[in-house]
């Protein structure tokens, strides 16, 4: 369950960033970006922050969650793919050596205050 | 009123992994992160090495658990120092970040240790992704568990620098198919250099050993 500690974390970087920038009042909806490859379940995440928000500014945000495919290019055909499975293969020409291009994405992309 | 902040979630724990690994590398400590399911034999590694090494090395040790001491208790029989990190009062996480590691460093006497060993919480998921300050990441994979734990767990596999196959000894008793499990790691990262070992018999030892050896020197 480590999507209590991002739930966690995404409380502590924004309750920073109100104090910095000092919009008052309480946040109502965050856009986050979360890579395939980074094993945050939305689902257990929207549960985790709506129990560690409790009593904090963001307790009635909602989260909108963008998932972002896993995405490579073969070292060997050069070609660039997105990957449906985490097999890690090339599905042109089966090489292993592949890059991981996204997929290891955990951003809080913006929130808005009321 | 919107505000873009383009921020990572995860960039409180980079920032203090990065920090730890400058007090390691600054006190010249090797720092090795061990991942795995429960039960896989990370301590029992450690504990024969431990006790292979411990003429040549000064080791210390960070045993992760989400609750006991039990792991700590049995590293403390070879004098060493050892921080035991229990994750109770952190929720029960299931893994340890950069900041439990800081806590426990904060505790132990750096200045002769050589090589440190964070023990993780058991679990092939929540581990990988928090980064603790380490030089490398380890996964102790034991052959009772199947051949097909790395692509079911390839997140871990992946961000991996070395698997250390173990209880090789029951080999005659199991279904398993070691070259298909070898294939396995293969797929999910080319990269990963795996060792065959037995932590009862000791039987492939001298390759992590030498692994291990190695990696000090090439730090120091």
């Amino acid at each position: 369950m480590h999507e209590m500690a991002v739930a966690e974390n995404i409380i502590k970087v924004i309750e920073e960033k109100l104090k910095e920038s000092g919009p008052k009042g309480e946040v109502k909806k965050i856009d986050l970006k979360i890579g395939k490859l980074t094993c945050v379940e939305p689902e257990a995440l929207k549960l985790s922050f709506v129990a560690a928000s409790q009593g904090t500014p963001l307790e009635k945000a909602s989260l909108l969650i963008r998932s972002v495919p896993v995405t490579g290019k073969c070292k060997d055909c050069k070609k660039n793919f997105c990957l449906e499975k985490l097999d890690f293969s090339c599905p042109f020409c089966g090489s292993f050596r592949i890059e991981i291009k996204t997929g290891k994405e955990l951003f809080i992309e913006s929130f808005e205050v009321e | 009123m919107k505000i873009q902040v383009l921020t990572d979630i995860l960039k409180a724990n980079q920032t203090i992994a990065l920090e730890n690994k400058k007090i390691f590398d600054e006190n010249q400590i090797l720092v090795l992160n061990f991942m795995s399911s429960p039960g896989a034999g990370k301590t029992s590694i450690l504990e024969k090495t431990i006790q292979k090494l411990k003429k040549d090395f000064n080791f210390a040790a960070i045993e992760g658990d989400v609750a006991t001491s039990n792991d700590a208790e049995r590293l403390v029989k070879y004098d060493i120092p050892v921080v035991q990190i229990t994750t109770e009062s952190f929720g029960g996480a299931c893994h340890l970040d950069a900041n439990m590691v800081r806590k426990a460093i904060e505790s132990l006497d750096l200045s002769p240790v050589q090589i440190l060993f964070i023990e993780n919480i058991g679990n092939l998921i929540c581990p990988a992704g928090f980064d603790l300050g380490e030089d490398k990441k380890i996964i102790v994979l034991s052959l009772t568990e199947g051949e097909d734990k790395p692509s079911k767990y390839p997140v871990a596999f992946r961000n991996s620098d070395l698997v250390l196959i173990n209880k090789t000894d029951l080999l005659p008793h199991l279904e398993i198919d070691l070259d298909l499990l070898l294939q396995n790691i293969k797929k999910v990262n080319p990269d990963l250099f795996s060792v065959k070992l037995s932590a009862k018999t000791h039987e492939g030892f001298e390759n992590w050993i030498n692994w291990l050896v190695k990696e000090y020197r090439s730090k120091i």
